[in-house]
């Protein structure tokens, strides 16, 4: 590992540099990126349509909704999208995990990630499915009595507040996950001098609020745009094939989630490219690995 | 002829055929996307001002319908060949790709010809597909109108170069014109610097790369706090003082400016001073073009031991 040779090359860099350079990255790491994505958004596809599922089911429709049927589907997409607003970072951990590796070394074993991310899940577990609101999130939708009418109070009020606390904290502390799986910095101690992740995350994220929430303003916009777009690629693919243009229950309660969590596996990518560049601008943290990688030049020499 | 570098990076290497090579920053599908955007709204400003002006006229000899038709065409006009004429005109360049910043360049570096300006942009409708109808929206009749841009995407990502079809048919690339602004030697503004650099051993070496990290330093230690500072500088300072037989308290970051002063302002040739004392005098010799500031640091000498 040579650290001042990174395999993405480290400089600073604007927003829509960052997307495209994402791209890039993407297609570099396709495979791995997939594959911890699945494997961190799967369970919680599994959970959302064990949740909600059921407000597309054809079959019990006609006897338990009174809603109409434009209705029912909008119902169903809010409620989809904000679950996976509020868990996307939580699916994105071992992506994140495997990028921070693939920085600095070549191959890095997908099994060694895992194994990372689980030894650190306690801390993750405590950052994402407490603080960031996804298990407050699962017990509202579990309390919507199942075909029954739309909540307003649990699904317009609660879950809107919820979901937009969520996204605003993820606004102004985006790099949770970075902080946690790759700077591994303990949830608490009893040293005042030593770095937990909330200090941390202050320290890290405090002085460019301003920068991240006009940056997490943009990525929103971009999120929308690009799952209304992949949505519309299913349909017209969809389309294209069966001769049936009508955006059915089926497409919505397997290809409009599939449509979020393929952005959500970008955005992933997009937002470890902005941690990376937070760093390269406040703390100069491509000069600190030029410097490390001199010092250890320097041991190799024994002078 | 052109070849990518491995780190993954947005740069691409173009050699042309003088077999000269550049390195250019590639623009992707998302920093096209505003010029994209302005392009738009100046053909969309335009066609109104055209329909504004054809539609006073019309109505006033009575020949509305001959206005339509002839709006009509204008608009496929303009929405076929506006980017092809523009690009052709202005050197790879439309109004929103100047404003910001970027420009249509051949595989090869060099300039486009109207053939592949043309043909780049015929093929923009190719690459905002899927169109999606307005059925999907809840609109009654189908109207595929409403561009996804996926196919473009998609194409963007598979190829180092951002080439959407448009430019892989055409053999284009488009590139940011980056201005970046080549600073001197830094100012050290602390003069303790320099006395700390004349005890560093006569035989300590400073090799271009830890040149280099120096010069990295140096230029960016003025936005790092002071704890910052000795956080980074640390990893070389240490062991470098410990070597030196320094006072263990002695400040990183001053150790760090020590050697950068040593490496690339004590160690200058007489000539290099000269030239950095008066930027605007000529080197030597005959001068084909004026003298400008230096645009790159000088390579510190290297010391025998």
């Amino acid at each position: 590992m040579q650290l001042d040779n990174t395999h993405i090359a480290v400089k600073e860099r604007n927003l829509v540099d960052i997307c495209d350079l994402s791209l890039h990255v993407m297609r570099h790491y396709w495979r791995p990126i997939v594959l911890t994505s699945l494997a961190g958004a799967v369970p919680l596809m599994v959970v959302n349509h064990l949740l909600i599922g059921w407000m597309m089911d054809l079959q019990y429709r006609d006897a338990y909704f009174y809603l109409d049927e434009g209705a029912a589907i909008a119902r169903y997409v809010w409620d989809m999208s904000l679950l996976i607003a509020i868990e996307a970072p939580l699916a994105s951990i071992f992506a994140t995990a495997y990028l921070g590796q693939a920085v600095f070394v070549d191959q890095p074993q997908i099994r060694d990630v895992f194994r990372d991310v689980l030894r650190m899940f306690p801390r993750v577990a405590w950052c994402q499915l407490l603080v960031r609101g996804i298990l407050p999130a699962w017990l509202l939708m579990w309390a919507v009595p199942r075909y029954g009418d739309f909540e307003f109070g649990i699904e317009g009020m609660l879950f809107l507040m919820l979901a937009a606390y969520a996204v605003l904290v993820r606004v102004f502390r985006p790099f949770i996950n970075e902080i946690v799986l790759l700077e591994r910095n303990p949830l608490r101690s009893r040293d005042p001098g030593s770095m937990t992740v909330a200090r941390r995350s202050a320290q890290l994220h405090g002085p460019s609020s301003a920068d991240l929430f006009t940056q997490g303003l943009g990525m929103s916009l971009l999120t929308v745009c690009l799952a209304t777009a992949m949505f519309g690629t299913f349909v017209f693919l969809k389309g294209v094939l069966s001769n049936s243009w009508k955006v059915t229950p089926f497409m919505l309660l397997y290809a409009m989630p599939l449509a979020c969590w393929l952005v959500a596996i970008y955005l992933n990518v997009v937002r470890f490219l902005r941690y990376l560049d937070l760093r390269i601008r406040h703390e100069g943290w491509e000069v600190e690995l030029r410097l490390r990688a001199e010092a250890g030049r320097m041991a190799g020499k024994a002078f | 002829m052109s070849s990518e570098m491995t780190q993954i990076d947005s740069t691409v290497e173009v050699i042309t055929p003088e077999n000269i090579a550049f390195h250019y920053q590639v623009a992707g599908p998302f920093r096209r996307f505003p010029a994209f955007l302005l392009d738009l709204l100046v053909r969309a400003a335009g066609f109104a001002v055209i329909a504004m002006i054809i539609g006073f006229v019309g109505g006033t000899i009575g020949v509305g319908g001959m206005s339509f038709a002839l709006l009509a065409i204008i608009w496929f006009l303009s929405d076929w060949f506006y980017g092809g004429i523009c690009e052709t005109l202005l050197n790879g360049q439309t109004p929103g790709k100047r404003t910001m910043g970027i420009r249509v360049l051949t595989v090869n570096g060099q300039p486009i010809n109207g053939v592949q300006a043309v043909m780049r942009n015929f093929l923009r409708s190719v690459d905002m597909m899927p169109m999606l109808s307005l059925e999907v929206m809840g609109w009654a009749a189908p109207a595929y109108i409403v561009p996804t841009c996926i196919l473009a995407l998609v194409t963007m990502t598979m190829n180092r170069r951002f080439q959407r079809l448009g430019d892989i048919v055409s053999g284009t690339i488009v590139v940011v014109e980056e201005r970046q602004w080549l600073t001197g030697v830094a100012k050290l503004d602390d003069q303790r610097a320099a006395q700390l650099a004349n005890y560093i051993p006569a035989d300590f070496v400073v090799t271009r790369s830890l040149a280099r990290s120096l010069a990295g330093y140096v230029d960016r230690r003025r936005f790092f706090s002071t704890a910052r500072r000795r956080e980074v500088a640390r990893h070389v300072a240490e062991p470098l003082i410990e070597r030196f037989g320094f006072p263990p308290d002695t400040s990183y970051d001053l150790m760090l400016c020590a050697l950068y002063y040593r490496a690339f302002v004590a160690d200058r040739t007489d000539e290099e001073s000269l030239v950095s004392s008066n930027p605007f005098a000529p080197v030597s010799g005959i001068q084909p073009f004026p003298a400008a500031a230096p645009s790159t640091r000088p390579e510190p000498q290297e010391f025998a031991r």
